[in-house]
Parts: C-alpha cells; sequence; structure tokens
C-alpha cells in the first residue's frame, strides 16, 4: 500500500490542528469593545486640513465613526470650540455649547463618515476645533460621553466688510 | 437640536432603539432596522417629524416581531454552534477511520484494468 502509516499520522494530525482551530474560531469571544472617532478634510482624507479661516466662512470636514461595542450603539458627535490647553480630556468633556450636532446609529462593526458643515463666528488664535464622541446609554437613558474627542488648531481672521 | 429631539421621544425612538440594541447584541441582522432609524433621524434633522415618526414606528414595529422571535433565535443560534463544533471535533476521527478505507478504493479503481500474471520463475 503506497499510504503508509507515518503519511497517514502526519495527515492526520494537520486534520486534528485544522479541527482545533476551527472550534477555537467558532467558540464566541467577548473582545474589548471600543468606539472610535477621527476628523477628515472636505476630500475624506487624512491631513491636509484648513488652518486659516475667516469667520463667517463655511469650512467643510468629515467626521469618522466606527463602533465596536458588540452591539448597534447611537452616537453623537458634538462640535465645540476650545482653544490651545482648554480641549476635553479622555474623562471629561469640554465645558463649552455645542454649535453642532450630528446623530448616528452604527451597528457593530460598521463605520460612517459624516459630513459637517459650519462656519466659526468669533476671531482667535489657536482656536480648537473639538469634536467629542458621545454615545447614549439605553440603561441610564441620557447621553454618556466616550472618552473619544478629535481636536483640529486652526486660526480665525475677520472677514472682510 | 437633535439631542433634545432624542430626548424629547422616549416612547418611539428610544424604545426602538433599545430593542435594535437588544437584538443586535443576540447577532440578529438588523442592519435594515438601523438604516430606518438613521433615515428618521436625518428627518428629524430637517424637522421632518412626521415623517421621520412613520419611519420609527415602521422600524419599532418590525424589531417588535424580531425580538418575540428572540428565544427561537437565540435556541437556533447555539444548536447550529453545537453542530458545527461537535462536526469538528468528529473531522479527526472520521478522517482517521474513513481516509485510508478511501484512498484504497480510489488504488483499486485506478487499477481495475489491470491484469494480475503470474511471473514464472520471477524473483519477486
Amino acid at each position: 500500500m503506497v499510504l503508509d502509516d507515518e503519511v497517514m499520522a502526519v495527515l492526520t494530525a494537520v486534520v486534528m490542528i485544522a479541527s482545533i482551530i476551527g472550534i477555537a474560531m467558532m467558540l464566541p469571544r467577548n473582545p474589548e469593545p471600543f468606539l472610535a472617532i477621527g476628523l477628515l478634510n472636505e476630500r475624506g482624507k487624512i491631513g491636509d486640513y484648513p488652518r486659516l479661516l475667516v469667520t463667517g466662512e463655511p469650512i467643510r470636514l468629515q467626521v469618522f465613526l466606527e463602533n465596536h461595542m458588540g452591539k448597534a450603539t447611537m452616537l453623537k458627535v458634538e462640535a465645540k470650540l476650545g482653544s490651545r490647553g482648554r480641549i476635553p480630556t479622555n474623562k471629561t468633556p469640554l465645558d463649552a455649547k455645542p454649535f453642532l450636532e450630528r446623530i448616528v446609529i452604527l451597528n457593530h462593526g460598521q463605520n460612517a463618515t459624516i459630513p459637517v458643515e459650519f462656519s466659526v463666528k468669533s476671531e482667535g488664535v489657536n482656536l480648537a476645533l473639538v469634536f467629542e464622541l458621545w454615545m447614549y446609554d439605553t440603561s441610564r437613558g441620557t447621553w454618556v460621553y466616550t472618552g473619544r474627542w478629535c481636536h483640529l488648531y486652526v486660526n480665525v481672521t475677520r472677514g472682510g466688510p | 437640536m437633535l439631542n433634545c429631539l432624542v430626548e424629547a421621544q422616549p416612547n418611539a425612538l428610544i424604545n426602538a432603539f433599545k430593542l435594535l440594541e437588544d437584538l443586535s447584541a443576540e447577532g440578529v441582522n438588523v442592519s435594515q432596522e438601523i438604516d430606518l432609524l438613521n433615515k428618521a433621524l436625518e428627518l428629524y434633522a430637517k424637522n421632518r417629524s412626521s415623517e421621520a415618526d412613520a419611519l420609527v414606528e415602521e422600524a419599532f414595529s418590525r424589531l417588535e416581531a424580531m425580538h418575540s422571535q428572540l428565544p427561537q433565535h437565540r435556541l437556533r443560534r447555539w444548536v447550529n454552534l453545537g453542530i458545527t463544533i461537535a462536526a469538528l471535533a468528529a473531522s479527526p476521527l472520521l478522517f482517521y477511520y474513513l481516509f485510508p478505507r478511501l484512498y484504497a478504493l480510489i488504488w483499486a479503481y485506478m487499477r481495475r484494468n489491470w491484469i494480475v500474471r503470474r511471473v514464472k520463475n520471477g524473483s519477486r
């Protein structure tokens, strides 16, 4: 017989390892849940962000969101105006009124790129355009700050008359 | 404004979202309902509340129907998982038992036209 014992043993070992890997992959796991937020330019790319703005003139950006919470999640992006040294932390949001809000529901593993357009009314140097990520907590019935944000420093000049 | 809308719609949007969250956590496909609710959120942002309410209601009724099927879905999921794991676990044994037999059958089939002839005074 061409199929000798050594060959048979090796083939059985390969099948056994494949079976063990298959079982390990099938078993339900609880990976660490996380949310992600990113800021993209007008064309939906990283970099080439506007740095010099004029008051009242519209600025277009895109906010990228991704949900890996293991379930569908209702997310809210709040845009706020901060400054250098006055940005959120991973525990507390920026103490400022949002000038723009967007709400979206994302399934587990889903992402979305949300175009935002707004204008800045006040002029200043090193102003921070802050985008905070909030999540709706159904057990508490309220929005909860996720500790995720991104910001863009800009200089804003006064527009012409 | 949207924030206020979400908090002002506890019986519709939030209830629909609660069902959605439960179902998605159980691995139920709720992508169509998510699309409906996202469309409703867009309409709320444009102050087209009546159209948005209709979408939320549609999503809610669909989600409610799916939620009532959740125990069966859960059972089906566990049974499928059990069958798959059992099949994977049995595969090395089945391979060990069946493969040599299958190999021998194929070996014999490939040589079905061979003629066995005794070699006189042969060394073999």
